[in-house]
């Protein structure tokens, strides 16, 4: 579990993040830090899942946090951290995929990612998380996304569809539509 | 639109569950790398463009300007070679072609026509008066007295004209 789920929305004081990038705005050079500490994770972890590349992955969480050092001097909260931190991420991903897009994808190897996942404790788990990483692979960005912030970074509905600038029903239709394709697609697996 | 059905369901659970796992670990120097990364001086905006339009080696040719001038050279021989007839044939052919259109148009223009009387006043262009309306029979025969301009020159007055039709 990436993120703390914060018991209302108002960014401020139930938001270190937003005060963290507050104080930067304030010039607080360390506050920048404490940011970087607390959303490397989630941001390396949500790149990684959408893009399968370590590389990748890593490079487009260091280009949100540089974006975000660049945003402060006119930063408001306005809206919860997370949702500004991923609607920065989510404009970079959908960049990357373009871009993606206009070259010959590189050869996934899943031994890459396998020295970066979790223990796997047996031959049948690992083909399992590859079916799952496929899987997850076959849904339009949009499903992807969705999912990926409702699940793993634990965003509520509301926030999602902040982040992916569309309606609240939109996002719960995508959910539906996701779920719906990942039963029928992993049901030869059980 | 509800999601609870799927609670139950054992693959969708695992598949929650794998999402939630780390699939990266951040390295250590993370922070570090990112913070050089940040205090790189961005490329100056006229260093950028002079990049743009630096010349391209791989599309450089010495012998290019021979070429240019040659194939110019070219071109322009070819076109003094044709100046000396076209000089004064141009004038020639236009006066020619003018001539002709002169002559067509003289021939098809239409010969005027001798003064025909209109057809109005021509008394068998009339329609024929209906034999059981004798109102309309009268107005008939009395506009088809009326053939020339020396009857209307008759007419003096409003009166002349309620005259006519009493």
């Amino acid at each position: 579990m990436f993120s703390k789920r914060m018991a209302d929305n108002s960014p401020g004081s139930t938001d270190p993040s937003a005060d963290w990038m507050l104080q930067l705005k304030n010039g607080q050079e360390s506050a920048f830090d404490r940011i970087v500490e607390r959303w490397q994770s989630p941001l390396l972890n949500f790149f990684n899942r959408s893009l399968r590349s370590y590389e990748q992955s890593e490079d487009l969480t260091q280009m949100v946090f540089i974006r975000l050092y660049r945003a402060a001097p006119s930063y408001e909260a306005r809206a919860r951290f997370s949702t500004f931190l991923f609607q920065i991420a989510r404009r970079l991903l959908i960049n990357e995929y373009r871009r993606n897009q206009r070259k010959p994808l590189d050869a996934w190897d899943p031994a890459d990612f396998q020295s970066f996942s979790a223990e796997s404790t047996s031959r049948r788990y690992a083909e399992i998380e590859e079916a799952f990483e496929e899987v997850l692979h076959k849904l339009p960005e949009n499903q992807r996304t969705a999912i990926l912030l409702l699940k793993q970074q634990e965003l509520s509905y509301q926030e999602i569809a902040e982040v992916m600038e569309a309606s609240e029903s939109a996002v719960k239709t995508w959910i539906f539509r996701a779920r719906q394709f990942l039963k029928q697609e992993l049901k030869d697996l059980v | 639109m509800s999601l609870r059905p799927d609670k139950n369901d054992p693959i969708l659970n695992h598949f929650d569950a794998w999402l939630k796992t780390p699939s990266a670990v951040p390295r250590k120097d993370f922070l570090r790398r990112l913070k050089i990364r940040l205090h790189q001086p961005a490329p100056n905006l006229e260093e950028r463009l002079d990049a743009l339009f630096q010349p391209d080696p791989r599309l450089y040719d010495p012998d290019l300007p021979a070429k240019i001038r040659q194939s110019l050279e070219a071109a322009s021989s070819a076109r003094s070679a044709r100046v000396p007839w076209f000089q004064w044939a141009a004038p020639l052919a236009a006066t020619l072609i003018l001539g002709l259109a002169f002559y067509s148009f003289q021939q098809s223009a239409p010969t005027p026509a001798a003064f025909m009387p209109t057809a109005a006043t021509d008394p068998a262009a009339l329609p024929a008066p209906s034999a059981e309306d004798p109102e309309l029979t009268r107005i008939f025969a009395l506009a088809a007295n009326l053939q020339s301009t020396p009857d209307m020159a008759r007419l003096k007055s409003v009166d002349d004209l309620a005259y006519l039709f009493d």
